[in-house]
């Protein structure tokens, strides 16, 4: 988890595209939406690390996510039944259903398909606000944190030490901040 | 120099001021890093950016490979090395695919089967699919070892595709099977011998081969009852048949009893006819008695009295005689009327029994028909023993490999969300099917051909929704089979097997068995489709319809009569088709109905035959009947002779007391009378008298009146 973390902040700092901190943070909610276990889930993941995208923001969100996902449940379990039950795609579910392999996918639980439909529609605003937070925090948090005595003295502590420690490992490859 | 040689590649030659926007400054995010890179640089003459190696420290140097590396990292939306990889694995699978797969196939297979027997394989156009399930060749052929230029078989196109995505289910869905047109033992053009190092000698198997089951015993046997029928019939023996029959018959003991009750009456009757008579002649002696007395000698009133006294106690005595008698005649008819209800009921049972006879006697071609059904019996029961056999093979090992799927859980299931699961129409698959099983031997050219097609097999057909269906073909130049069976072992199936068998044109001959018919031998081309329909605790019933075409007999010469009837019956008829319906259960033929052309006709003549032996027999057996009962009818005859007589007497005895009746009526109307004209007579000589005295008196008084001289006078 503080290697997770570690990346995360490695990540937010390094030099690499804001798009890929923020896909990666979309992704990862949209990994966390999706209930794990499935087919869905693995493609998305096995997917997701094709792309150039942040594979640190990507783990971050999903698991820091994956805690607290549960409250928009009731949300997304909705949301995918009033998907599930449209009686214009339920054609295309039922051939789905009787394709082999996609029903490993679980489509027909309203979470997958909640989390997938909302994870998609939520995917480019996430994108795009993750984005322009990156670039914010890079031009107007960065150089202050770095050099505030909160960080300083936080540095201090045992378990920060090792977290420093990770985020220099990271930075190791991106070098954008030296600590 | 050195220096410049260590310096990041991006940044060793002159860079365009559109180029370093393109390609640095756009993939640079930290603005420190950017303003790290600017200072460092320097614009040469011609505007492009050059990196100052003079401002270069070892620090430097080392921050701008870093970031060399990073603007490499922020180039493009793929991670390189990962798609090279997939693209490697693509590429690798591809390749695989087109131009090693089949090829190692080939090898592999040949360099197997050579090694197993001994001899040249030739494996024609393998074709393996991983991602379809499918592996196919146009054409195996292996060479005989013993006999180099000839194969041990030949396998035409044969394929073999499973269902790959249904297999991550765990259920088995084989979508094709095939292999066609086999060949055994054909010849090579080329010499099939493996190099001598690798030659090894093969060792034959042995073969078991099956004995028939011999039918003849149980088929002479029914030959046998009906040539024992025939003879019955033709014998001359009405009073044996009769006699056979005895137990049956209703007639002979009814004539017993009859006659009993016959004998019992007269006994009765002619005791109390005998009382009547008795009765009736002492009245007849009184009345002679009371009139021998002559009327006319009755010359008083008091003996006219006593006569007619006498007369009516007599005539109360025939009253009475007659009352007895008639009492005796209405028992004696109510009794009698009883007796020849019986003597009725002899006739009808008379008249039944002769019917009985009759009808035995004419029951030969009902019976002829069930000797052919005990005949064929043995025969049917024989030739289906197979296919139950089989049929309670592919019963058992349905339910062998019939099995319920189970869905487990998933492992990686994300506990604590639950969700809501919506139900589509799911097609459910058996976990074991067959779709498509063809295995085919011979080749057109040749036009022999052997197939075998087995569609939707599987040992869940509730699941799957639809019935075996196996399809057994030959069709050779002689003539050909075609069988087509449906195993439906689904719980709502009325049947579990139904069959439709179909032969042509298949050679039929006989020439042993029919002796007893006086049949020699029998010959035909037949064309036979049987239909059968098996329930699921192995019963069920079926049709055949045989037909057949140049029907050739010969007989022999010493023909009994149902050999004569045979050759006059047979003789004419070329083609004909047979129609037999049969019910089986527990593997045993139950019932078995055989209609057909030859059939009607057959039974016509037959029928003809029989009922002209049936008439013969009936008017023998009837005289027979009648010299049989004829001592006991004449028995009846006389006793119902006698007792009419009895009934005559009593007719009689009445007449006789009516009579006596009539003449005491008669004797007391001329006693009545003479006592009558007694009276009148006795008044009449008062009336006389009386005048006579009144004249005399008259005279007297006149004679006195004058003498005393009265003036009145």
């Amino acid at each position: 988890m503080i290697t997770l973390v570690a990346r995360f902040i490695a990540a937010l700092n390094a030099n690499s595209r804001p798009g890929e901190v923020a896909a990666g943070f979309a992704c990862g909610i949209l990994l966390a939406l999706i209930p794990f276990g499935n087919l869905l889930w693995f493609m998305l993941f096995a997917g997701f690390f094709l792309l150039k995208l942040n594979a640190g923001t990507l783990l971050f969100t999903a698991v820091l996510f994956k805690l607290f996902i549960g409250v928009l449940d009731p949300l997304v379990d909705s949301f995918g039944l009033s998907i599930l039950t449209q009686p214009s795609l339920t054609p295309y579910f039922t051939t789905a259903m009787n394709t082999p392999v996609l029903p490993l996918m679980e489509f027909n639980n309203s979470l997958v398909t909640g989390g997938l439909a909302l994870g998609l529609l939520l995917w480019l605003p996430l994108f795009h606000g993750g984005r322009v937070a990156v670039k914010f925090y890079r031009k107007g948090i960065r150089d202050k944190l770095a050099s505030s005595k909160i960080v300083k003295t936080f540095e201090k502590v045992p378990w920060i030490r090792k977290l420093t420690t990770a985020i220099r490992k990271s930075t190791a490859i991106y070098q954008g901040w030296s600590l | 120099m050195n220096s410049k040689k260590r310096i990041p590649k991006p940044f060793r030659k002159p860079i365009s001021p559109k180029k370093f926007n393109h390609r640095i400054v756009r993939r640079i995010h930290v603005q420190s890093e950017l303003d790290f890179l600017n200072s460092k640089l320097t614009q040469d003459g011609q505007g492009n950016y050059v990196i100052d190696t003079e401002k270069l420290g070892k620090d430097d140097l080392k921050r701008l490979t870093r970031l060399s590396k990073a603007i490499k990292k922020n180039k493009g939306l793929l991670v390189g090395w990962k798609a090279a990889i997939l693209l490697v694995i693509l590429a690798g699978t591809l390749g695989f695919n087109y131009l090693l797969k089949n090829r190692l196939i080939k090898t592999g297979v040949e360099s197997y089967l050579q090694g197993i027997f001994r001899a040249q394989v030739e494996l024609e156009s393998p074709d393996l699919s991983l991602l379809a399930g499918t592996l196919s060749f146009e054409h195996l052929s292996i060479a005989d070892a013993d006999q180099p230029m000839q194969n041990l078989i030949e396998i035409g196109r044969s394929t073999l595709s499973i269902d790959v995505g249904r297999l991550l289910s765990k259920k088995l869905i084989i979508n094709e099977a095939s292999s066609r047109e086999i060949q055994f033992e054909t010849s090579r053009s080329t010499s099939g011998e493996l190099p001598a190092s690798e030659r090894r000698d093969t060792e034959e198997g042995q073969s078991n081969t099956a004995k028939e089951e011999n039918l003849s015993g149980t088929t002479d046997g029914a030959i046998a009852q009906a040539g024992a029928l025939g003879l019955e019939i033709g014998r001359d023996s009405a009073e044996n048949i009769i006699r056979s029959y005895q137990d049956s018959l209703q007639s002979p003991d009814l004539i017993e009893e009859v006659n009993a009750r016959y004998r019992e009456s007269r006994q009765k009757w002619e005791e109390r006819i005998e009382t009547v008579q008795r009765q009736v002649d002492s009245v007849e002696t009184r009345t002679d008695q009371v009139l021998t007395t002559d009327v006319s000698s009755i010359d008083s009133i008091g003996k006219a009295e006593d006569y007619l006294t006498k007369l009516k106690n007599l005539k109360s005595i025939a009253e009475s005689a007659g009352e007895t008698a008639e009492a005796a005649y209405s028992a004696y008819q109510e009794d009698t009327r009883s007796l020849r209800e019986s003597r009725s009921s002899i006739e009808e049972a008379l008249k039944k029994d002769i019917d009985f006879l009759e009808s035995a006697v004419g029951s030969f071609a009902t019976d002829t028909l069930q000797v052919v059904a005990a005949t064929a019996r043995p025969i049917l029961r024989t030739k289906f023993k197979t296919l139950i056999e089989y049929s309670e093979r592919i019963g058992r090992t349905f339910s062998q490999i019939k099995s319920t799927s189970s869905q487990k859980q998933s492992k990686f299931a994300d506990r604590g969300r639950r969700g809501t699961t919506v139900r589509f129409p799911m097609k459910n698959f058996p976990a074991f099917l067959l779709k498509n099983f063809e295995l085919s031997s011979g080749t057109t050219a040749t036009g022999d051909v052997q197939a075998l097609k087995i569609h939707d097999l599987t040992g869940d057909q509730d699941t799957l929704g639809r019935p075996t269906s196996v399809e057994l073909s030959s069709d050779t130049v002689g003539g050909g089979m075609n069988t087509q069976l449906i195993i439906d072992a689904r719980e709502q199936s009325d049947s579990l097997l139904t069959g439709d068998i179909t032969l042509n044109r298949v050679p039929l001959s006989l020439s042993e068995g029919l002796s007893t018919l006086s049949i020699n031998s029998f010959a035909a081309d037949s064309h036979n489709r049987i239909e059968i329909n098996v329930q699921p605790d192995l019963s069920g019933q079926g049709k055949a319809f045989i037909e057949l075409s140049k029907l050739e007999f010969t007989f022999s010469e010493d023909a009994h009569v149902i050999g004569e009837a045979l050759r006059n019956i047979l003789s004419g008829i070329e083609t004909t088709t047979f129609e037999a319906a049969f019910n089986f259960s527990d593997g045993q033929l139950n019932s078995l109905q055989v209609t057909s052309e030859l059939d009607q006709v057959l039974s016509q003549r037959i029928a003809n035959y029989a009922q002209e032996q049936a008439r013969v027999a009936a008017a023998k057996m009837e005289t027979a009947m009648y010299d049989y009962l004829e001592e006991e009818l004449a028995i009846n005859s006389m006793l119902s002779e006698e007792l009419s007589q009895e009934g005559r007497r009593i007719v009689e005895g009445i007449k006789t007391a009516e009579n006596l009746e009539q003449l005491i009526e008669t004797e007391q109307e001329q006693i009545k009378n003479r006592q009558a004209k007694i009276k009148q007579r006795l008044r009449d000589e008062v009336d006389t008298q009386a005048d006579t005295l009144k004249d005399e008196a008259g005279e007297a008084v006149k004679e006195l009146g004058e003498n005393l001289n009265f003036p009145s006078f």
